[in-house]
């Protein structure tokens, strides 16, 4: 007599492994020999490679996956799959019902104007978060989230406050968060202390006693002699920080003396001497983008900041020694423009090297157009003919325009509010998104009122710490209904066959958008006045940071 | 030709390339550098063996000469796995008794039989699909050993929220 309960181990994982995880569970609880074959983790391994990773589900790495336990895999590729079903069922104005929502006041005295996730070595949810507060000076503080918002963990109600760190004098200008968790800097704080920059390069974790214990200390200081504005990266050991104009500044932070190579931009801003603020710095295996309010300029990848012994010039870099640093200076290889922007999300595509998503608001500039704000979706991919002149070196370009190295590909737009409004125009101004790197996004969208009353002007002040880039739009708060949070799923190989034939600059409802993307409205700010946004993509994990000093923290 | 001997004692002779169906079989002969060779000693010998080894003998029969699948390519592996669809001949040929289905899972997986062991498995996979753990072990005949404390707990720990 053979049945499922009396065959070997490997043969019922065998069945199992031809089978949804919906059958899975189902079959586990027919007996305790089935069950308990269910449990290994090699069947779970296979079970979120096949469903998950296979189809570009957001989920952590491999290397992250094995630190999991069995039962913690389970637990993740369960609520993995959910969320995505979920998700996907969405359409343009589709609720979605976070598993949990946790607000907790992080300061009583001060907004929190940013807020960022932070990886670390203890598993694919890092412990922390961290909240910046621009108060006086500024405020960072350290958050354990461990299981925050798991109802099979009944833990805390309000996560535990685990150090803060504050610098005398210190104005805040931007943070960036490490995304290599293996690196044992945390995060590069950008400061303005009595009119010098600097950046404080923190740990946020002891690696020394017993474990990972979440404590924020400074692991180095860099003066970059050069006014830093807008966005920095952090990525393993490269540090890069950019002024508001003309010029980026990458270095390897553990030989912030030895050398610095300079990214010098070469696209004049039009019209000229008009504020070209960085918005985001992104890096691939070859290239380092610098995206600009005006341009977004590529670089070659400065290899030489991760070597040690002396460097030799290369063709678009010249090498300058002073004061027993080397400086090198790198020209763009590429650049392009979408308009003028006041924010933009890049991230880089898990499914190509050196290719990219392209996230960003368009502003409406002409104030008598009933067009509201749009949300636009580029891709960016590295020319296949660019790869194969890389081996032989190529003829010195005789003056010419730098040729294509990237080419930009169109995919999507969306209505930035769910309904148009001539008020809405200048909200672009004023949103927050992040898209991720398993194509999906997340961004406030402004509800504005129908009705169209006056109401308050009010400057927000709020904003002025962002100058000089982000100044333009005077919000009228009572023509507001708060922000959506909308979070999206697309695909981008369905929205490049469909814009190419079909898209006519007029995203309606029912048409183009189904299929390609679909988004979810998750809540409503309600006047809560969120001004920072983290997003999680692999673990699902949200963290809003709000005008009144609480911080909202949703599980997808 | 080979000579295979199963556990209960039973000869059979067959061509080379259909031996060789089996990896388990291949590996054995090539180690040995014998046309002759005893390995299937199935599981303890405590069932009839010989009427599944004449069932995988006609398996291996029909696909004689076909290529092996390579076991070092990950993604084949995978593509194999979740592909549902059987072709027809073997859809046919695995059109058995439930007991009999396990009798040859098993012995496909003890002889290393690849393509016959995902035939087998997907067979039981396409019966268990969308149905309630009662079900599947009414279809199965599979004694529920939970007790009715633990059944409860289990039910709980894996509900699965269906598409509407």
């Amino acid at each position: 007599m053979s049945r499922i309960q009396d065959a070997p181990d490997d043969v019922v994982i065998q069945i199992y492994q031809h089978l949804s995880v919906r059958d899975v569970l189902a079959l586990r609880q027919t007996c305790k020999h089935a069950f308990a074959v269910s449990c290994l983790k090699t069947l779970w391994i296979f079970l979120c490679t096949a469903y998950i990773t296979a189809r570009g589900i957001p989920f952590p790495d491999t290397d992250r996956v094995n630190q999991l336990s069995a039962p913690e895999l389970e637990i993740a590729t369960r609520e993995t799959l959910d969320r995505d079903r979920r998700l996907r069922s969405g359409s343009l104005h589709n609720e979605y019902t976070p598993k949990a929502i946790v607000h907790w006041r992080a300061n009583p005295n001060s907004n929190i104007s940013e807020i960022l996730f932070v990886p670390d070595p203890s598993g694919p949810e890092g412990r922390c978060i961290v909240t910046v507060s621009r108060g006086i000076w500024c405020l960072i503080c350290l958050w354990d989230v461990q299981a925050l918002g798991r109802e099979h963990e009944i833990t805390q109600t309000e996560p535990k406050k685990v150090d803060s760190w504050s610098q005398k004098g210190a104005i805040f200008i931007t943070i960036a968060v490490n995304s290599d968790y293996r690196s044992e800097a945390s995060a590069a704080v950008v400061v303005n202390v009595y009119g010098e920059h600097l950046v404080y390069i923190l740990s946020f974790f002891d690696n020394a006693a017993n474990g990972y214990a979440p404590r924020i200390h400074v692991l180095r200081t860099w003066n970059p002699s050069m006014p830093v504005y807008g966005s920095a990266l952090l990525r393993g050991d490269i540090l890069a920080v950019a002024n508001g104009r003309d010029r980026a500044a990458v270095v390897n932070f553990h030989s912030l003396e030895d050398r610095v190579v300079v990214l010098e931009s070469t696209t004049v801003p039009d019209p000229p001497r008009t504020s070209n603020g960085c918005l985001q710095i992104q890096i691939s295996q070859k290239y380092i983008l610098v995206a600009r309010a005006q341009f977004v300029e590529v670089f070659d990848f400065p290899a030489d900041i991760l070597r040690t012994g002396p460097v030799s010039g290369s063709s678009s870099a010249d090498l300058v020694i002073g004061n027993g640093q080397e400086r090198i200076v790198q020209h763009p290889v590429d650049s392009f423009s979408f308009g003028w922007l006041d924010r933009m999300s890049i991230s880089q595509d898990t499914t190509k090297p050196d290719s990219f998503f392209v996230f960003f608001p368009q502003p409406n500039d002409d104030p008598w157009s009933t067009h509201a704000p749009t949300l636009t979706f580029y891709h960016l991919e590295a020319n296949p003919l660019a790869d194969e002149s890389e081996g032989t070196p190529s003829p010195p370009a005789s003056q010419g325009p730098p040729s294509h190295i990237f080419s930009e590909t169109f995919l999507a737009s969306v209505p930035l509010s769910a309904s148009a409004s001539p008020t809405s125009t200048s909200s672009s101004a004023f949103t927050k998104l992040v898209i991720g790197r398993h194509h999906t996004a997340l961004w406030l969208s402004p509800q504005p009122r129908e009705s169209d009353s006056t109401g308050l002007v009010q400057m927000d002040l709020n904003r002025q710490g962002d100058w000089p880039f982000q100044t333009r739009g005077i919000r009228t708060w009572r023509n507001f209904l708060g922000d959506d949070l909308v979070w999206a799923s697309f695909d981008p190989r369905q929205m490049k066959a469909k814009t190419q034939t079909d898209y006519d600059g007029n995203w309606t409802e029912e048409g183009d958008s189904k299929g390609f993307i679909l988004t979810n409205r998750i809540l409503n700010s309600h006047g809560d006045g969120w001004i920072a946004i983290a997003y999680d993509e692999e673990t699902g994990r949200v963290a809003l940071g709000r005008r009144d000093g609480f911080v909202t923290f949703l599980r997808l | 030709m080979v000579l295979l001997v199963t556990s209960d004692n039973k000869n059979f002779v067959v061509d080379r390339e259909v031996a060789d169906r089996s990896v388990f079989v291949k590996n054995t002969l090539e180690a040995r550098g014998l046309s002759i060779a005893t390995p299937p000693m199935l599981n303890g010998g405590c069932f009839e063996l010989t009427s599944p080894f004449l069932q995988v003998l006609e398996y291996c029969q029909h696909h004689r000469g076909e290529p092996l699948p390579t076991t070092d390519d990950a993604n084949a592996d995978e593509n194999r796995k979740r592909t549902t669809d059987i072709g027809e001949w073997d859809r046919k040929f695995i059109t058995v008794d439930h007991e009999m289905l396990f009798e040859i899972i098993l012995a496909a997986n003890y002889l290393d039989i690849k393509p016959l062991l995902d035939v087998g498995c997907k067979t039981i996979g396409n019966m268990v699909k969308g149905k309630s753990p009662e079900e599947v072990r009414k279809l199965f005949d599979i004694v529920n050993d939970f007790t009715p404390e633990e059944e409860a707990q289990i039910k709980k720990e894996n509900e699965w929220a269906e598409d509407p």
